[in-house]
């Protein structure tokens, strides 16, 4: 604790426990920071190259014949690689800054584990290694759970099993009908195979990356992580989402041109149906601010899959294609902010519990307001950057001459904006007494304030938005050499 | 795909198929009995040697393709596995069983090398399995084999929350050697699949 003083003075938050004081290790959450930091530095280092569409590839040799790891970087994973590092950045400077739960050494290091397997699985240029990254990703996540919430990290190493098999299956008929199993070669090699095939792997590799689209369906294990602050869910629930939504874009037409095959936009449109719905009416039942944050994470991982449905033709409009790209840098620090307030109220107050909260506005306004911010960006209001993909989304579908569907979003919308501020009302603003409130350091509320901004920034900054969803979908749209 | 299969099977590849397959759907319909308890683990050994067998078949029906490599490979990781697994399971009828941090990892290890994650040897060992079956246009076997990887799930799940048993002095060495094999054979396969490979090479066409 002494060494966490000295280097952020009067920033660390009063650890709650002798055991948690005995505990607190800022070095390892330090080396997380330091390493993430390094990663964005690589990255950006990177970017002018990758942005005029280019790509950067790394080449090893692994088993020889049977799988390699082979590494690319290029307008859609270089993109999703930064968002990790950044996403990691904060989250280890907020672990640093606000306190470690027990056992904090073996959790910063999976924390980073994590963290560095997520990176191979979106720069994996070899699906063989795409599988390789999730499961190890997936494995250091379950060691992350197993310890606080043994059951949830059962189901969460089960559906990370199965989807990582479905996708072993999809990759295994592709190298039976192309004999390559890179992204690289892939789309061509694939074009003779029978329309049959390709749906069916198209089919086993959708299902396959779903549960790593925040988790889902065992996406319940993030609000039993860290019961008390949930400030370890911070870092899954964003690397997940991430991972998910940059595998899921390599299906569409240009990059593995999967999604060009019959049935994928079908299932693609009925899962992200149920899953925008389904978290929608969900959240509005959340009794806690962790499963809000549950339900809004699951809401917007159907709201990518209606963005990957409505792109997934070769004459897909524009609009659905870059709201799909987009979605990869508007959803992360949405659901980041979201349940960074969740953290903080629990952390806290000691409960994120609704109906034990009440007049938090005074004591806690940050955390308030990332709640908003977060939420209603999720929800797609504007000037959040949330706003941007919803109104990409909805124009693509009305282009596309399907107003029900486009109705069913900005309804489904409606619902989880709603479900949003009656929670923040009846947490911050119900005139009840407020529970017993622990002072905050200078440096959680900063962190708040940055990340709403950011959110708020780059909803108003809509050039500098709109040229990244080029970026990335000009990244998905372009020929394989 | 080096090598096209066969059009016919013959009777001992259909005999090995019989028992290879016979011996993975008994040992994880086994396995999966309620009552099992920590013995799943031991019949999902039995499971991945059938496994194994299926990966020595092919060979006999295809004899260009990569089935008697994968299928050696996958007994090694399997008989890796079980010698760990054997190590750490934990005592039947003891409730109390004493254990430690090494013996929990080795228990855990042994597990995720018998349902093929990654970073243990399991992972290039199933893949080799599976994409050997593929190649020899077996994709039913293929999927027959996973279906019982993800079976084995649920005997996994049970068996993890049992206390592994207590690792220490020679056993201790034993049990950071075996996972130390484990994990550097996940993580760098080349030279076990070399030497397997040259093995299969040595035995013959036919095996």
């Amino acid at each position: 604790m002494a060494g966490a003083a000295a280097v952020f003075p009067r920033l660390s938050l009063p650890a709650h426990s002798e055991a948690e004081k005995a505990a607190f290790a800022w070095a390892p959450f330090s080396l997380g920071a330091l390493a993430s930091g390094m990663g964005l530095a690589l990255g950006l280092a990177l970017l002018p190259a990758v942005a005029g569409g280019g790509r950067v590839g790394v080449d090893y040799w692994w088993t020889r014949d049977l799988y390699h790891l082979r590494l690319q970087a290029d307008g859609l994973s270089l993109p999703a690689a930064l968002a990790i590092c950044a996403l990691g950045l904060l989250v280890h400077l907020h672990l640093v800054g606000l306190r470690a739960a027990e056992r904090s050494h073996q959790r910063a290091a999976l924390l980073l584990a994590a963290q560095g397997s997520a990176m191979g699985a979106v720069l994996a240029a070899d699906l063989m290694a795409v599988v390789f990254f999730l499961g190890l990703t997936v494995l250091c996540l379950w060691g992350l759970a197993a310890t606080s919430a043994p059951r949830e990290a059962e189901r969460l190493l089960t559906a990370g099993y199965l989807g990582g098999l479905l996708v072993l299956a999809g990759a295994l008929v592709m190298w039976q009908r192309a004999d390559s199993t890179s992204v690289q070669d892939l789309p061509l090699l694939l074009l003779s195979a029978e329309p049959r095939t390709l749906g069916l792997i198209a089919a086993l590799m959708l299902l396959g990356f779903l549960p790593f689209v925040s988790g889902f369906p065992a996406h319940g294990w993030l609000a039993s992580l860290a019961p008390r602050s949930h400030s370890l869910a911070l870092i899954p629930a964003t690397l997940l989402l991430v991972v998910g939504a940059t595998l899921v874009l390599r299906l569409l037409p240009g990059s593995l041109m999967l999604a060009t095959a019959p049935g994928f936009a079908r299932l693609s449109l009925v899962l992200g149906l149920v899953g925008l719905w389904w978290g929608a009416l969900r959240a509005w039942f959340a009794t806690e601010l962790g499963w809000l944050a549950v339900w809004l994470t699951v809401a917007q991982a159907g709201q990518l899959l209606l963005a990957v449905s409505s792109s997934a033709s070769p004459v897909a409009s524009g609009p659905a294609m870059q709201a799909a790209g987009l979605h990869l840098l508007a959803a992360p620090p949405a659901v980041l902010a979201v349940w960074w307030a969740s953290s903080a109220v629990a952390a806290r107050t000691g409960t994120d519990a609704l109906a034990g909260l009440s007049g938090l506005w005074r004591r806690a306004p940050a955390s308030g307001l990332a709640l908003l911010a977060g939420g209603l960006s999720l929800a797609g209001f504007p000037p959040l950057v949330g706003f941007q993909v919803q109104r990409l989304l909805v124009s693509g579908l009305v282009d596309q001459s399907r107003p029900v569907l486009a109705a069913a979003v900005v309804l489904a919308d409606v619902l989880l904006a709603v479900a949003v501020v009656s929670a923040f009302r009846r947490a911050f603003l119900r005139g009840e007494p407020p529970p017993p409130v622990r002072p905050a350091p200078v440096w959680l509320s900063v962190q708040l304030a940055a990340l709403i901004a950011v959110l708020l920034a780059l909803g108003v900054w809509a050039s500098a938005t709109a040229r990244w969803g080029e970026l990335v979908s000009n990244a998905i749209t372009l020929a394989p050499p | 795909m080096t090598a096209g299969p066969a059009s016919t099977i013959s009777a001992p590849v259909l005999l090995t198929i019989i028992a290879g397959g016979g011996l993975l759907v008994l040992a994880t319909a086994l396995a999966l009995r309620p009552r099992a308890g920590a013995s799943g683990f031991g019949w999902i050994v039995v499971a991945g040697m059938g496994c194994s067998l299926l990966g020595l078949a092919s060979p006999l029906q295809s004899p260009g393709g990569d089935g008697l490599r994968a299928g050696l490979v996958h007994l090694v990781a399997v008989l890796l596995a079980a010698l760990l697994g054997g190590l750490s399971a934990p005592r039947r009828g003891a409730a109390e069983t004493p254990t430690n941090a090494l013996g929990v990892a080795a228990w855990g290890c042994a597990w995720l090398t018998l349902l093929g994650f990654p970073p243990t040897v399991g992972f290039p060992a199933k893949v080799a399995l599976y994409r050997a079956l593929f190649g020899c246009g077996w994709g039913g076997l293929a999927a027959l084999a996973m279906a019982a990887s993800a079976a084995a799930l649920v005997p996994a799940r049970w068996g993890l929350r049992f206390r592994a048993r207590a690792l220490e002095g020679t056993w201790a060495a034993v049990g950071v050697l075996l996972v130390a094999l484990i994990l550097a054979l996940g993580l760098y396969p080349g030279p076990l699949l070399d030497l397997l490979g040259g093995m299969g090479a040595a035995a013959g066409p036919a095996g």
